[in-house]
């Protein structure tokens, strides 16, 4: 674990994984861009208004028989919802992401055996080819901004980034891909989706009036 | 607590533990109605899209800092009450859920409508109730897509769902919030494919497909779990999810019916393979055509087996005639009789059909449950219709009077009676599918061919 | 309802063994299982 000093207030920014390139301070909640042992301002993260989700920074869990833990959050809104990419550090270091969205759990891990289709091609019902995970049919394609940010991130993640979020899903079962098309980058993820229990999670955030 | 950064702890923060500080939010939150100023509550802001006044039932933006409206005020055609009231919270399979959402949708071309429930746990997301002639089903959302069978069936896991209906719904009338942006009106394409008590559903617009899986719950368990001031309607008829309770039932009276069938078909096969079929005594006799004739025995003979039946079995040459044989089988010791009462008829001719004959020249009379000893019988006999061909001549009889002879009649009557249980039980599941069918378009029971909804 | 058939059915089982092996009918059609105690004698003699 590295820790550096917030040019902004000073406080400790600890960073667990090596391939964090950005994180929110959070004291003073200056969104933070790292290069080796510097870090430098890049901007604010304005408050969430409402936050309504178990999952906290230090939440762990369960998959496959492995341990993750939540270590960064990304809140992506687009025209008709949101939903949460909670950035985990799965069996030690890898990196895995826990999508939580309208009560759907899904952990999915970066993919890059194949290539994937340019944007353009990509639209709802057309058949992607995951090489051994099979066929994934795309769901939808959503215009998407990422609206805030907290802990640690292996990506910018300032509020106002925009990208193109494709999502899929594989026929019969329960497995998902996602394909993210960023100004400067593609990412692609596959994963599972998991029912809450499955995922055994620990140290959860409280939320008033509900007990688990 | 593995935070990434340590800032200084706040003056007022002191003596609190970080967790006691960051929990301490309440969840509900009230605004006012932006359009008509009544006290609106927000059961799970920042899960919640839209959210209606209960006032003026205006649906509003959650999202929105200022609250803004989507849709002014809308008319309802009818208002409806919800029978669980908002904000109510039950257990319902080891999971508490709180009511936060109502809706009425209808079909979009028979106008039938039905009630449903959105229920929130912030651990488990969203679920829904819903209800139709009093009838429940539990509704989880899935994220798995089932497999497409042939055009009238779908599989999830391997187990085949039917085609039950399929056309638009909208949306009439809501209340509560919901977790995206609800409109009056709004269609979706639904499906329906049922595999009882279960049911898989897709709702398609524009932009997605979603699936679900319902599970049928009873009024009971609502009840039990929601404990809701209103009296839950009472069930009427069989709705698609309703419970194939019988089918368990019907299993096991078939499986009851193979049993019985080879208990009784080991019996039979035992007493006619030990039985004696002995023939105890023999008469042959001449009778005189067309006279009676009075007083005639058998003398005494013996009957085997402690309890068997007796086959008296009488032949004469009749043609065209009748040969009539009464009297009585007696015990020698104690003078228990049986009737015996039997006639020998043969006729036949020609006619514009053709042949034809009826009877024959022999005839059983059966006498059942005699129990073993020394037996004579005693009998009349008499005869007529015989033709006489120059002068009476002698024709002969015989009787022959056999012990314990097998029989089938027993059988046949026992496994009648045993087919009874499994084809009523067949009658009663079949009407219960029929019940089921009766509201789905695609009713494999269906006898006319006309489609009832027109496109 | 399935207790009820294994009742009936049961009944009926034994019903049929019974009257198989004593020569009896489980639906006497001829009627002639009936038996008639005349006492010694009647009208008829040996």
């Amino acid at each position: 674990m590295q820790t550096i000093s917030c040019p902004s207030c000073g406080a400790n920014v600890n960073f667990v994984s090596k391939a964090s390139i950005f994180a929110v301070c959070s004291y003073c909640k200056s969104s933070l861009v790292r290069q080796n042992m510097n870090l430098e301002v890049v901007g604010k993260i304005s408050e969430l208004r409402d936050d309504l989700t178990p999952i906290q920074i230090g939440t762990s869990g369960m998959f496959d028989g492995k341990k993750f833990e939540v270590i960064g959050r990304m809140r992506i809104g687009w025209a008709d919802g949101y939903w949460n990419e909670w950035y985990s550090l799965y069996d030690g270091s890898k990196e895995s992401w826990l999508v939580e969205a309208q009560g759907f759990l899904a952990l999915c891990f970066p993919y890059d055996e194949t290539p994937m289709p340019t944007k353009g091609v990509v639209s709802p019902g057309r058949n992607v080819h995951f090489g051994k995970h099979g066929y994934f049919q795309v769901e939808d394609m959503r215009e998407v901004e990422c609206i805030y940010s907290e802990g640690e991130l292996p990506v910018n993640g300032p509020q106002g980034r925009i990208s193109v979020s494709v999502d899929l899903t594989e026929e019969g079962g329960s497995d998902m891909a996602t394909i993210e098309y960023a100004d400067n980058e593609t990412r692609v993820f596959v994963g599972k989706y998991k029912d809450f229990d499955e995922f055994q999670f620990k140290n959860l955030r409280e939320i008033d009036g509900w007990k688990l | 607590m593995a935070g990434n950064s340590e800032g200084p702890l706040l003056p007022e923060d002191k003596g609190a533990s970080k967790e006691e500080v960051k929990a301490k939010k309440p969840l509900a939150r009230t605004f006012h109605c932006t359009n008509c100023g009544a006290s609106v509550t927000l059961r799970c802001p920042g899960a919640t899209l839209s959210v209606v006044c209960d006032s003026c039932h205006s649906i509003i933006d959650a999202t929105d800092p200022n609250y803004r409206v989507l849709v002014k005020y809308y008319k309802a055609t009818a208002s409806y009450t919800p029978l669980l009231d908002l904000g109510l919270r039950g257990e319902l399979k080891g999971r508490t859920w709180e009511v936060i959402g109502f809706m009425v949708r209808s079909d979009c071309v028979s106008r039938y409508h039905w009630e449903e429930y959105l229920l929130f746990n912030p651990y488990y997301g969203y679920r829904w109730l819903t209800q139709d002639k009093g009838h429940w089903n539990f509704v989880t959302p899935i994220k798995q897509k089932p497999q497409s069978g042939s055009s009238n069936n779908c599989y999830l896991d391997g187990k085949q769902f039917k085609l039950y209906n399929r056309g638009d719904a909208q949306v009439d009338y809501v209340v509560g919030e919901f977790y995206w942006r609800v409109m009056i009106n709004s269609r979706v394409l639904m499906t329906d494919y049922i595999d009882p008590p279960r049911m898989l559903s897709s709702e398609k617009d524009d932009t997605e497909i979603n699936w679900s899986l319902s599970e049928y719950i009873t009024p009971a368990e609502i009840h039990a779990a929601f404990k809701p001031t209103k009296k839950l309607p009472y069930p009427v008829g069989v709705s698609a999810t309703y419970p194939p309770k019988y089918k368990k039932t019907d299993d096991r009276i078939k499986l009851l019916f193979v049993l019985f069938w080879g208990i009784i078909t080991c019996a039979q096969i035992y007493c006619a393979g030990t039985s004696l079929n002995d023939v105890a005594a023999q008469y042959n006799g001449t009778f005189v055509p067309n006279t009676k004739k009075a007083d005639t025995t058998i003398p005494v003979f013996e009957l085997k087996k402690d309890l068997a039946n007796v086959f008296i079995n009488v032949h004469a040459n009749v043609s065209n005639s009748w040969f009539w044989i009464g009297g009585e089988l007696v015990n020698d010791d104690t003078g228990v009789s049986y009737p015996i009462d039997t006639s020998v008829e043969y006729y036949y001719g020609t006619d514009s059909d053709g042949a034809w004959s009826e009877g024959g020249t022999t005839a059983t009379a059966k006498i059942a449950q005699v129990p073993k000893g020394k037996y004579y019988i005693n009998f009349d006999y008499e005869s007529g219709d015989f033709k006489q061909l120059g002068g009476p001549t002698l024709q002969d009889f015989g009787v022959v009077v056999t012990r314990d002879v097998p029989t089938y009649d027993n059988y046949v009557w026992t496994f009648l009676g045993l087919l009874l249980g499994p084809l009523l039980s067949f009658a009663i599941m079949r009407k219960t599918e029929v019940a089921r069918w009766e509201n789905s378009d695609f009713s494999p029971y269906a006898t006319s061919s006309y489609s009832s909804s027109y496109d | 309802m399935d207790w009820l058939y294994l009742v009936t059915g049961s009944f009926l089982c034994w019903l049929f063994i019974t009257a198989t092996s004593t020569g009896g009918y489980v639906i006497n059609l001829y009627g002639n299982g009936a038996v008639r105690p005349t006492g010694p004698g009647a009208h008829y003699h040996k």
